[in-house]
């Protein structure tokens, strides 16, 4: 007996691709995850696949323009520029991430797949930041 | 505001402090700023306010793909 296999980007097997189509019972789809150092979304012959993820390069340039800023009120605010360096220097190497987590997801023969995927640590950096830079402009009188 | 936003202000208040206080800053370490600067730090300050909020609000991008068959 020939065994068939689920194609998902046959239109004969099963259903074609197309919202709505569905998947019939016994049709294989593999999805899974592992924490990698890339954020990464691998689709292989797959289709009708939706992918929602963090904007991870809004995240970097926002962290980024915040520290900036954080050391653009340390220059101009405290007189002794080394001492301003150096708080600058501590600050930031307490509350700068490393890196963001990065997820690799893998989609492989599958059809009508919605992933979600969102970057907790990279909101929370960012708060933290912001509440750093608005606890030091009231700290240093600076408005 | 609500929770995380109050754990996070009061985290970056203690953690200012404690990096003010090694590093020797004292209220005469100040330097004080010009009307214009202190524009310039409102309005930077402002922008990066809104800024956040939208990327809280709208940090996601969604993305439909297909791929080919990779024979």
């Amino acid at each position: 007996m020939e065994r068939t296999t689920f194609n998902a980007l046959d239109p004969n097997s099963n259903v074609g691709c197309g919202r709505g189509s569905g998947v019939e019972q016994g049709a294989e789809e593999t999805i899974f995850t592992e924490q990698a150092s890339d954020d990464h979304v691998i689709i292989k012959d797959s289709c009708d696949v939706t992918v929602t993820t963090t904007d991870i390069q809004a995240a970097v340039n926002l962290q980024v323009a915040i520290q900036l800023a954080i050391a653009l009120v340390l220059s101009v605010s405290i007189a002794d520029g080394s001492q301003a360096q150096k708080i600058q220097q501590d600050l930031l190497q307490r509350i700068s991430t490393k890196q963001l987590i990065r997820q690799k997801t893998y989609i492989e023969n599958s059809r009508g797949i919605e992933v979600t995927m969102t970057d907790a640590e990279a909101s929370v950096s960012i708060q933290l930041l912001l509440q750093v830079l608005l606890a030091l402009v009231a700290k240093l009188d600076v408005l | 505001m609500n929770e995380s936003d109050q754990l996070a202000n009061k985290l970056g208040e203690l953690l200012l402090g404690d990096v003010l206080e090694r590093n020797g800053f004292t209220p005469s370490s100040k330097r004080p700023l010009t009307p214009e600067q202190k524009q310039q730090i409102r309005t930077v300050l402002e922008n990066l306010q809104v800024e956040t909020e939208r990327f809280l609000q709208h940090s996601q991008r969604t993305i439909r793909r297909e791929s080919k068959p990779n024979h």
